[in-house]
């Protein structure tokens, strides 16, 4: 009988659980999803490079991007110190980046080069995930532009066809953070010009984008970035030559601070992938250069 | 004998089924809150994860980083990416215990305790939280409103920003338990 007892409490019992067995328990039902990879780069621009990130949806980027004239520290006569070291030429582009969906970016821009309109467009195709089982090894966008030259015609007299104005880019942008220090870039580039002054000249310039963006705290990080030519390297009497670029992102809440120093002039990829004229040969041949960023969002508080 | 046994035995299963023990949900909210003179901000998330054993009284919470959602996705990603570090520690998370003792067998509404430990940014403080807990259906509803000092766990807010992050965070939680399944 005693057995029986024994027997029936045991049925009668019901486990307890402690703290751990629960947070067990919540592990085993709730493993870590793979979540998308945030802040690959601290901006939409690597330095003159797109990096992946778009505008999330509803948000908008009024961007402000200038670069000055070479340091010439190298040009004599104090020709450097005589222009404050290339800041008295600048070029600028003022744009307005907006995120459509939290995966499509649209924007438009003017810039100093060619009384230049833009109207561009980003699309992220694949997103990177955290580890998991179904993870994305790496993110890949696409992004395409069209320019739109509006300088007064230098030949008035010719037929000038509008079309000429144009040109366009096509970029495909592969990304991967490989942890939270280190994300790199590599973009295969396509930019095309309705026209070019020589029928020996190539409309059609090919480039591979390659660039690294690199933590240093959490506020701020180093880039570098270089842009080589695959095709047309000796076209235009080897006027043109590769861009390159170095600097520093320093964020500020709303505001991202990008300080650099490049041989590139141009601020979109039609002037500065295929029209670079300044050689990187030495500090000297350098501009200082910054995007300065600031991001508004139109979502309503709250909810 | 055999019979009476067996007809215990099926009495003590019906007993078990009638009342569970184990109580949980996984979309529980938890939304917190900073003001500041400068700027308020807040985030909310849908997805927390709850669990509580009404034999022992033990309770856990916890909730991935990433689900937090905030009006501001350059918030959301600085949230993640500066201050939680959410690649390093993902999840946030409270164990504890309910000091009361409650009667889950009928329907009732009680002011609670919960002393525990509280995990954030990797770093765990012991607390003591009060809250509400309400029998109702067959249901258990949590609500609580606590506050964290970002500095207990060790998040640190860069000078430039002090004016726009409360140095005391509002957290309100709100999770409608049903029986385990």
């Amino acid at each position: 009988m005693k057995n029986y007892l024994l027997i029936l409490i045991s049925f009668f019992s019901i486990p307890a659980f402690a703290q751990d067995d629960l947070l067990n328990m919540l592990e085993n039902e709730n493993p870590d999803k793979p979540s998308p990879v945030y802040a690959t780069f601290k901006s939409t621009r690597v330095i003159n490079l797109q990096s992946n990130e778009t505008m999330k949806k509803k948000h908008l980027d009024f961007r402000i991007q200038h670069r000055f004239t070479p340091l010439d520290f190298t040009a004599g006569n104090n020709y450097g110190a005589y222009n404050l070291f290339g800041l008295d030429g600048a070029v600028l582009r003022l744009g307005f980046e907006y995120g459509i969906t939290d995966k499509l970016m649209v924007g438009a821009g003017r810039s100093t080069i060619g009384k230049t309109y833009d109207f561009m467009l980003k699309y992220k195709i694949l997103q990177q995930t955290t580890k998991g089982k179904r993870a994305m090894p790496f993110s890949l966008n696409y992004f395409g532009n069209m320019g739109i030259n509006t300088l007064a015609w230098s030949d008035p007299k010719r037929s000038n066809l509008f079309t000429s104005r144009l040109s366009f880019v096509n970029q495909l942008i592969i990304t991967k953070k490989f942890n939270d220090h280190v994300s790199l870039i590599v973009s295969p580039t396509l930019v095309h010009y309705n026209l070019v002054d020589s029928v020996k000249n190539p409309n059609d310039i090919f480039a591979l984008g390659i660039g690294g963006s690199f933590k240093i705290s959490r506020s701020s990080r180093f880039n570098i970035e270089y842009i080589p030519r695959l095709n047309g390297r000796d076209a235009f009497n080897g006027l043109y030559h590769d861009a390159f670029a170095i600097g520093f992102d320093i964020e500020t809440g709303g505001h991202v601070f990008q300080l650099h120093f490049t041989n590139a002039g141009g601020l979109i990829e039609q002037q500065f992938v295929a029209r670079t004229t300044d050689e990187f040969n030495g500090v000297s041949k350098l501009r200082f250069g910054f995007n300065l960023s600031r991001t508004f969002s139109m979502e309503k508080e709250g909810k | 004998m055999k019979k009476i046994l067996f007809t215990l035995i099926t009495l003590a299963g019906i007993a078990g089924a009638a009342q569970a023990q184990l109580f949980n949900t996984s979309t529980a909210q938890i939304d917190f809150y900073s003001k500041t003179p400068v700027e308020d901000i807040e985030a909310h998330s849908k997805n927390a994860v709850v669990i509580l054993d009404t034999k022992t009284n033990n309770v856990v919470f916890q909730v991935q980083n990433t689900s937090f959602v905030f009006p501001n996705k350059l918030m959301q990603e600085h949230f993640n990416e500066k201050y939680m570090e959410s690649e390093k520690f993902p999840k946030s998370q409270f164990s504890g215990k309910i000091n009361e003792t409650i009667d889950y067998s009928k329907d009732g509404s009680y002011d609670v305790t919960v002393t525990g430990k509280l995990t954030a940014h990797g770093v765990t403080q012991d607390r003591t939280i009060n809250g509400k807990l309400v029998v109702k259906g067959g249901t258990i509803q949590l609500t609580t409103d606590f506050k964290v000092k970002v500095a207990d766990h060790k998040i640190q807010i860069p000078t430039l920003v002090t004016a726009k992050i409360a140095e005391e965070v509002s957290v309100h939680v709100d999770a409608l338990l049903s029986p385990k399944k």
